[in-house]
This record gives structure tokens, sequence and C-alpha cells, in this order.
């Protein structure tokens, strides 16, 4: 029988998680203080915890956790950042926010009432060969979630990429028209202004 | 004083050793034990006591490290020392130590290390809590810390006479860890040690209510002694002692020392003696307690108000910590560690012992070169550092195994605990907080385990056969490698223009690291983002359509699995 205490522990977690964000496409740079004034605008928040990244690459975005005052608070955030593309510590990779799922907690209890079973199987067991199968699938399972994942970080790559191209030819763009309009007498513009005896209006 | 005598053999015959420990390497007929019991109350290695020494004028506070007895059946203890505010007033300083807080002796120097004593110096059992917010203490809770008699939270170099915060490594050659509060671990609870703590304490209560009945001030004693717990009702009761505090001392000053002039007679034939009568022991007590009146003799005016501050400091203290280690121990299953301990109680012998002991003690042993008989496996020690430290310290020693397929809502303890019952290791897991690029369905776990063989068995283990989990997934397991350090980490997407060429702000505003914002429509800005937005969508379908084709594969595999009766292990 679970005991209370375990079962009021899990209930509260369960308040938690639902007044916890998920933020991920964080930057590496972003940090406790930085994501904390990011969102404190929609609510208060209670606690940052980035969740740590121990065996995937170490190019995949942070991820974090927070933590606010109240569901309702919770819902305003995961609503404003998914109308708006909200950018923490740079741009113009936008954020995301979702509800945190169990599984995303390091300090969460575990569930009342639960008993975890477990048995080896030999040789001999009829279901042997099928957990060996399911083994082999696992890994095969991991494999390919490996390669979807640098597949994920070569497009995002590629995306980052090419809006640096955009945005750096469109800066050379205003940069050029900088150069027509500089105020100095000197410029193209105002040779041509001298050519065809015309005045140019300054704003 | 022949009563006396007559007395002081029955006492003998209250003493028993306790579990047997091992034998030391040099001299087999020395004879380590983990324990012993003395007119009930039972004395565990890294228990605190009080110990008289002759010539001494105060009882000290000491932690038993270790406890022996020579082939002439001579009991001796090795201690390490604490001491007491008023030891160290020469090189306290600017610091002002609460009247219950002690200092640990650390460093090369008497009074620390290999402080050997008769067993007989041993007066009394005390309790310290240790209130360091080092991360390898495990915090004392509300309830510890009331019932504690002395908390302490720095260390004193005895050899450079410095006051410090920071902890050692090591202390006298012990790992640091065991001077630090016992782990509240779910394991750690069995069934035999529940047991000893409730003689334990029926053992302390015992001892007090023979303080009451000895001296006309046991009253006050005890109130005295509670005076450092929390409770703010007290704090009144608190107020009127210590405008008693004055005359109760200048009464007791004398019997309390007289009590001590027959231990000092005593202690000239520590061998012939073997404990003090209660008498003695709880004026002793008595006197120890004592202590802070005593003190406010020479300064009364700030005396109170130290008694006062530490009324209102500790219980701040206390909420705090409780706070934190109310996390860490009340989220256990509390079945789990039931049945555990019940079940490995009737098959394997090491699992009443607690693993924080066994650990220690075989540690010690091997510091000392001494042999450890029924040793399972020379684990590794690991510092009790942060978590990602030992792991790169595991990673390097190849002690680090990656567990894959376990259910994801497993937490860490439960995962320990089915490594113990699965290979019967004692190891440190966590689970793998999931994120972005985690699968759903498979729960990931980093278990350290004590040594590489041990390691590496369980890996070939769980290849060779099949771990099956109750709801028929198999577990996985392969060595663990962690991300790369070094390098920084890449991101895609923050772009960042060369600020020299930027004369003007225009579209796109570069200044905005550690700023947030969210785009406006009407900007270059906001094109690029929804750029992100698309990739981002792309990227959930592909890992749900992924996943949504692994599970479904899963699932088949799974519809073969005959149903066969699971045991229950855990």
């Amino acid at each position: 029988m679970a005991s209370l205490s375990a079962q009021a522990d899990y209930a509260a977690f369960e308040e938690r998680r639902k007044r916890t964000v998920y933020i991920d496409n964080l930057s590496p740079q972003v940090t406790e203080p930085v994501v904390r004034t990011a969102l404190n605008q929609f609510g208060n928040v209670k606690s940052v915890q980035f969740i740590p990244n121990f065996i995937e690459s170490r190019n995949i975005p942070q991820c974090a956790l927070v933590e606010m005052e109240n569901t309702r608070q919770a819902e305003a955030v995961l609503s404003e950042i998914s109308q708006f593309p909200f950018m923490i510590s740079g741009m113009p990779r936008p954020v995301r926010a979702r509800h945190a799922e169990v599984g995303m907690f390091g300090d969460k209890p575990s569930m009342p009432g639960r008993t975890i079973r477990c048995r080896w199987l030999d040789e001999n067991n009829p279901n042997f060969k099928v957990a060996q199968k399911t083994k082999a699938l696992i890994w095969k399972n991991a494999a390919e979630s490996a390669f979807l994942q640098k597949q994920v970080l070569q497009e995002e790559e590629k995306l980052a990429r090419q809006q640096d191209e955009t945005l750096k030819s469109n800066y050379k763009k205003f940069d050029l028209i900088d150069g027509i309009t500089t105020t100095d007498k000197t410029g193209p513009a105002d040779k041509l202004a001298k050519h065809y005896n015309l005045k140019i209006a300054l704003d | 004083m022949s009563h006396l005598r007559v007395k002081k053999v029955e006492d003998n015959m209250k003493f028993k050793w306790g579990r047997k420990k091992g034998v030391s390497r040099t001299d087999e007929r020395i004879q380590f034990y983990e324990s012993f019991t003395y007119e009930d109350v039972e004395y565990n290695v890294y228990d605190c006591a009080y110990i008289y020494c002759k010539g001494d004028t105060e009882t000290s506070i000491c932690k038993l490290v270790k406890m022996f007895e020579t082939p002439t059946h001579v009991k001796r203890v090795r201690v390490v020392r604490f001491c007491r505010p008023i030891d160290t007033r020469d090189v306290l300083g600017n610091h002002n130590p609460q009247w219950n807080e002690l200092f640990l002796a650390s460093g090369q120097g008497v009074g620390c290390r290999d402080y050997i004593n008769p067993l007989e110096v041993i007066v009394g059992k005390c309790s310290v809590v240790c209130t360091s917010k080092d991360e390898r203490n495990p915090h004392a809770s509300k309830t510890e810390l009331k019932r504690a008699d002395y908390f302490f939270y720095r260390t004193v170099d005895v050899e450079k006479c410095v006051i410090s915060e920071k902890f050692n490594d090591q202390i006298a050659g012990i790992k640091v860890e065991y001077f630090f509060n016992k782990r509240k671990d779910p394991k750690l609870i069995g069934p035999s040690n529940l047991k000893r703590n409730i003689k334990m304490e029926a053992g302390r209560s015992v001892l007090s209510s023979k303080i009451g009945l000895v001296e006309k001030g046991g009253s006050a004693v005890n109130a005295d002694k509670s005076g450092n717990g929390v409770s703010p009702v007290l704090l009144e009761s608190k107020r009127a002692m210590t405008s008693m505090g004055e005359n109760r001392c200048m009464s007791n000053e004398n019997s309390t020392l007289r009590p001590k002039a027959t231990i000092n007679k005593d202690g000239t034939e520590p061998s012939q003696i073997s404990f003090r009568q209660d008498q003695d022991k709880a004026k002793v007590r008595y006197s120890d307690s004592l202590l802070p009146t005593n003190e406010s003799d020479t300064r009364p005016n700030k005396k109170r108000k130290l008694l006062l501050d530490s009324q209102k400091e500790v219980p701040k203290k206390g909420e705090d910590i409780d706070g934190k280690a109310g996390n860490a121990s009340d989220k256990m299953v509390p079945e789990l560690a039931g049945n555990r301990g019940a079940k490995t109680h009737a098959q394997f012998l090491e699992v009443t012992r607690r693993p924080d002991a066994w650990d220690l003690e075989s540690y010690v042993l091997m510091l000392d070169g001494l042999q450890i008989h029924n040793m399972e496996d020379r684990s590794t020690w690991f510092k009790k550092l942060p978590w990602d430290q030992r792991l790169q310290t595991a990673e390097e020693m190849g002690t680090l195994v990656l567990l894959n397929n376990l259910d994801p809502s497993y937490t860490s303890l439960e995962v320990e605990d089915l490594v113990w019952n699965a290979f019967n290791r004692r190891v440190e897991a966590k689970m793998i907080q999931q994120g972005t690029f985690s699968h759903p369905h498979y729960g990931k776990a980093l278990v350290i385990f004590k040594s590489k063989d041990a390691a590496e068995a369980a890996i070939s283990k769980l290849q060779s056969e099949c771990l099956i989990l109750e709801d028929g997934r198999p577990v996985v397991g392969c060595k663990g490698t962690l991300t790369q350090q070094g390098e920084p980490a890449k991101f895609f997407g923050h772009l960042v223009l060369d600020v020299n060429k930027r004369q003007r702000q225009r579209d796109v505003k570069r200044n905005a690291i550690s700023t947030s914002h969210s785009a406006q429509p009407n900007t270059i800005e906001y094109d690029f983002a929804m750029e992100w937005r698309h990739l981002q969508e792309w990227t959930d379908i592909c890992w749900r359509l992924l996943f949504e084709g692994q599970a479904k594969e899963m699932q088949e595999l799974r519809s073969q699995l005959k149903p066969t009766e699971i045991n229950e292990l855990t």
C-alpha cells in the first residue's frame, strides 16, 4: 500500500510539473538569470533548471525547466511563446515552449504504490529469443535516433548559413544605399543632384 | 568505596562487542569490531561520544572511528576529536561560535590523528550533526537538529590553527563523508538498522532520565539541552533559565567537580575499570551540558545574547535544511525499501549491513593495511564530488554503464534498487532527464559501478542474458560514454553581424544578446524566425514519425512474448 506521504509527494510533484514549462532551442550561452529575466515578464519565475546533457552531442541546444508561480502563468508563457517568435539571448532562432513531462525532471518522486519487478531470462526461456530481438531493435532505434539528430543539426546549420547569407546581402544593400546618400556632399547622390541641378531633400 | 568496585564488575558484564569487522593484517590477534553495547547503549563506528581522559578538566566530544581489542584483551578505540569553542579560543579571531557549536579537528597534530584511547574513556553517547553546506554533506533535518546535542560546520586545523568551513577529502585518514551526517538512503532503513536505532534511542532516553534522577537540577539540564533544539515554546523557559543560570552554575560547580575527582582516581588504572558508574557518567554529562552557563560567569551579558541568538538561528537553519532534506528523503517508496530489506535480509548477508558503513570500514581498513576477509569486491571509492565530475572519473576508470530501455518514469533511486537486485551490486545511478532529443519511450540511466570488473560483468551479463522488466521490456546496457567536453558547443541560428560595419540600426537589432523579445512581423528577423519555426515543425514531424514507427516495431515484438510468470525480485 502506498503510504500517504508518498502520495502527497507525488501530488505535489504533479502540481509542480503543471506549472513548469519546458523551454528548448536555447543557446549554450544562455544562463539562468537570462531565462529568468526573459520569462519574468509573463509571471514570476520560481526556479530555472537546465537539463544536463551528459550523453548527447554537445551541439544540441540547451533546454531548461522553468517553474512558474502557478499554472495560469505557465499557460501564459506557453501561449506567448507559441504565438510570437520569442528570442532569448540572440536571434533569429526563436525558443520553443512545451508542457513539462515527468521524465524531464531529475528529482521526480517515484510513483506511489509501484513495485518494480524484473527477472533474468536464460536461453531456455521461451521468451529469450524475442527478448534478444527486442534488444537488437533497441540498438537499431538508438542508431536511428542518432542519425535523425545528426540530420536535424545539419538542417539547422544549413538554415543558419542560408539566413546569414541573406542577412549579409541585405546588409550590403543597405550599406550601398547609405553610401549613395551620404551627407558630406561627395556621394554619388550629391554629384547627380549637382549635375541635374536638383536639390536633395534630407530628412 | 567497596560497593563501587562491585558495581564496576557488574558494569563490566554489561559490555558486549557487536559485529566483528575484520582482523589486523599485521597481527591477526587484533580484532576489529563495528559496534559494542554497553548498558543497552549501542556504540557504532562513527558515532559520536563524550570521552573523558585522565588529566583533562572537561569531557571531550569525539567521533569513534575504530574500535578493536588487542591480544591482551585491552579494548581500545580510535577517535577524532571535536573541539569546543573554548578549546579554540586562541584561534577564534572574529568568529563568534554558538555555545553548542563544535569544530572538527583536522590536520596533523595532537588531538586529531591517531588518538587511540582505552575504550573506557567513553562516558556516554553524544549526538552531533553537521550543518555544513558542503555538497557531500546530507542535510540534517529539523528533527535531527532538534535532537542533536551539538552541531558543527567548521573544522579547526590543529597544526596551522586555522578555522575553516572547508572540509578536506580526508580527515585523519578517514574519508570526510563519514564525518558528515549519515546518508538517508532508503536502502539503509533495513529492519535490522531500524531495530538498532530504536535501541539506541531507548538507551539515550534511559541515560537522560538517569540524569534527572541523580541531580536535582536535572530537569533544568534537560531544558538546557533541548535549548539547542527548535521549539519556540522553549524560548520563554529559556529566558527564565538564563537568569537562573548564574545561580545554578554556582551551586553546581562543586557538585560537578566532585565526581570528576573520582573519575581521576579511577583513571589511574584504566585497564581495570571498564566503565564508570552511572552517577559519574550522568554528572560528567551534566557538567558538560552546563558548559555554557559556566562560560556565562565570565561574560554574562554576552552569553545570554548568544543563547538567545542561537535559538533564533538554529530553527531557521533547521527549516532551511529540512526543506532540502525533505525533498530527498520523503520521496522514497517505502514499499520498495521495505520489501527489499526483507528480501535481501533473507538471502544476502551484506544487505543487513548498512552499505555506507560497509564502504567506510573497508576503506579505513585498507588505509591501515588491514585485511578484510569477507569483502566481496575491492571497490573503488569515489569522493562525493558533483555528479558530473563523478561521471567523468567513472568514464575514465571504465566503471560507467549506460542502461537503456528503462521505464522513463523510474527514479534514480529505483534504478539503483533495480541494479542492486539484478546484479547484487551497490551502485550510484541517475536517470537521464529527457530533453528534446530523448526517446519518449526509452528511459536511460547512467550507472556508476564500484569497479571496472563489476561494470564489465554487468554489461556482458546484460548481453548474454536478458533482464526483463515487468512489462516485458528488456534492459540493455553499454559502456557509458559521455559527451566530449572541450571545444565550445556550436549553436546554429543566432546571427551576429560584424559590429564595426554597422552604423545604424536597421531592421535587425544586433546587440540583442542577453535580452529577450518577441519578433515584430515587419522585420527580417520575423521572416527568419518563421523559417526557423518551419524547420522546428518539420523536425518535430520527423521525430514523431520515427518514434511512432519504432513504437510499432516494438509493439509487434512485444506481442510475441509469451505470458509467463514474472518473478518478483524487487
